[in-house]
């Protein structure tokens, strides 16, 4: 009798633990779709935000192309399964590509929608802090981090919630880093 | 009461006078003599930048150049400090480096001065002290605060407009601003002569990576930051993801494609090396400083920062325990070490490596002063 209780009472926690494991589970698969190899990198804004995740991916030996001004026609090129866009105003960087802001946007909106033709997922990382966050950077981040399936954000760059609200508002999952360096175990993990 | 003027009056007035011009000139005449830099145990072998440029001989601006050398062969590294002489962290990082480091591999060559004739006077207008001193365990030592540009004394008149070698238009007054003279000219202004020549040494030297030293006001973006041409972007990458780790907060900057004259552009376009341009913040120079003091320059505290902190108008972290200058040189050697670790590692034909340099833990643990008592 004493046994049997013991039992039915294991059995029930295993079942409770099992429920919610699968509804994790569930819940996670739900929220984000499975991110693969090989990746492009690439830049909105051209901030040297890029090449730090081009940095970050070497790092976790992520097969990746590094193309801070790819084209939605380059994109069709490419062998690569996922995108991963790091968002940061450089006027310098812009300079020294010879855009301005409105190329810029033009160039990224085409990229995004190629992508998501190709059904390629966007993973949009914020990764220079609080002080790539002016105008020029909020500008982008609330036009292109919408059309994101996950975000990265190092903390002081999302001070003000911006990233957490954008995140909130679209239903992206987000992911805060303390230190850029950071960002690297999670594509790792991210990324299959 | 009336006084009445009289020959002896005269007299005396005159030589009071003579007296006060006496001292003053003096003072004045003092800056001209440069302080005394020491050569540390690695120093092989101390030229002049005329050894490159020999239109540069008996000029004012022909800086000592001290060749460093460590034990194992490697790779050639250049360091230019004091390329704007009111930028003392700049200045004095190298002269540590002359008198203290020691190299394990590889080639070290430093310029702390690179504008002589910049540290021969204090800029118009910017009431700043002529000298600031450092506290040693052996005395205190005093080293020259100078100007952004050229002394007028060796390069004048200025040009109503400067139209550098690549076609740059700047402010007549930039003719003397070393850092907007590159690529330089031999038959150039004064300066445009100093930036060829050191032009030449990287042309001869061909050291794999560059450093222009510098500071920048705490009002100012660019300040505690790495500037990088495109070819040096990855490596000041790595380095500044290190340097995060160590709570050094090294921001990346794109060097202006389109802003011509500059040495990250310059050195990039025109040589082999990697240019890496550093700036940490300087209230001594900052627009939005009090008095400018000797104490400003060495301890960094002033009241109208503080209160711009506050008011989150900087490009700094900033408390009332100031930013002193012994910080600023930490930041400065650990950012070197830093750069020069990531390339050894990737090139190790290459390597430049330190096998001592007095970096953060240490200027930690010590402060400046047991770094500079000029003996070694
Ligand atoms: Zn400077």
């Amino acid at each position: 009798m004493k046994k049997s209780k013991i039992l039915n009472s294991a059995v029930l926690a295993l079942t409770i633990l099992g429920l919610v494991f699968a509804i994790g589970t569930a819940d996670e698969e739900g929220e984000s779709p499975s991110f693969e190899q090989p990746i492009l990198i690439t830049s909105i804004g051209q901030s040297p935000g890029a090449m730090m995740a081009k940095v970050l991916a070497k790092r976790v030996e992520l097969e990746f192309v590094f193309e801070p001004t790819a084209t939605a026609e380059q994109l069709e090129e490419m062998d690569v399964n996922t995108v991963v866009a790091v968002v940061g105003a450089s006027g310098k960087g812009l300079g020294a590509a010879g855009l301005d802001i409105d190329d810029e946007i033009s160039r990224v909106n085409e990229l995004i929608c190629k992508a998501n033709e190709l059904e390629i997922p966007l993973i949009v990382m914020h990764i220079e802090g609080a002080q790539r966050r002016g105008d020029m950077s909020n500008q982008l981040i609330n036009k292109f981090v919408p059309e994101s399936y996950y975000i990265i954000v190092q903390k002081s760059g999302n001070d003000d919630g911006l990233f957490t609200q954008l995140s909130d508002e679209n239903d992206i999952p987000i992911k805060q880093v303390e230190k850029a360096a950071g960002a690297a175990p999670i594509l790792d993990e991210l990324i299959d | 009461m009336k006084f009445k003027g009289t020959k002896y009056s005269a007299i005396g007035l005159l030589s009071l006078s003579l007296l006060l011009s006496f001292f003053a000139g003096r003072s004045f005449l003092e800056m001209r003599n440069p302080k005394p830099i020491f050569a540390g145990p690695d120093v092989k072998e101390v030229k002049h930048l005329s050894d490159y440029a020999p239109v540069l001989a008996g000029t004012p601006e022909d800086p000592r150049v001290y060749v460093m050398e460590g034990e194992q062969k490697g790779g050639t590294v250049f360091i230019l400090g004091g390329t704007h002489p009111n930028e003392p962290a700049g200045f004095l990082s190298a002269v540590t480096i002359v008198e203290n480091a020691t190299l394990e591999r590889g080639r070290l060559i430093v310029i702390p001065r690179a504008n002589p004739s910049g540290f021969t006077h204090t800029q118009p207008l910017e009431g700043s002290p002529q000298f600031f001193s450092v506290k040693t365990p052996k005395g205190t030592r005093s080293f020259r605060f100078g100007s952004r540009r050229t002394n007028p004394i060796h390069q004048w008149p200025d040009p109503n407009v400067y139209v550098n070698k690549e076609g740059q238009k700047l402010a007549g007054f930039e003719i003397r601003n070393l850092n907007r003279s590159y690529p330089g000219d031999k038959r150039g202004y004064l300066t445009e002569k100093l930036a060829y020549g050191i032009m030449e040494l990287i042309r001869k030297e061909k050291p794999q990576i560059s450093f222009d030293l510098h500071e920048s006001s705490p009002e100012y973006p660019v300040t505690n930051a790495i500037v990088a041409h495109e070819k040096s972007m990855e490596l000041a990458t790595m380095a500044k993801l290190n340097l995060d780790l160590l709570d050094i907060d090294m921001k990346l900057e794109s060097s202006p494609a389109n802003l011509r004259g500059i040495s990250h552009r310059e050195w990039g376009e025109r040589t082999t090396t990697n240019p890496i341009l550093l700036e940490t913040p300087n209230p001594s120079q900052g627009r939005l400083r009090g008095e400018t003091t000797a104490d400003l320059i060495v301890e960094g505290k002033d009241k109208y920062y503080l209160s711009a902190a506050n008011k989150g108008l900087l490009f700094t972290d900033y408390t009332e325990k100031g930013l002193p200058l012994e910080l600023r040189v930490a930041q400065h050697l650990q950012t070197v070490e830093e750069i020069l670790s990531v390339f050894s590692s990737s090139n190790p034909e290459k390597a430049v490596s330190f096998k001592k340099i007095p970096d953060l833990s240490k200027l930690n643990e010590k402060g400046l002063g047991p770094f500079l008592t000029g003996i070694n």
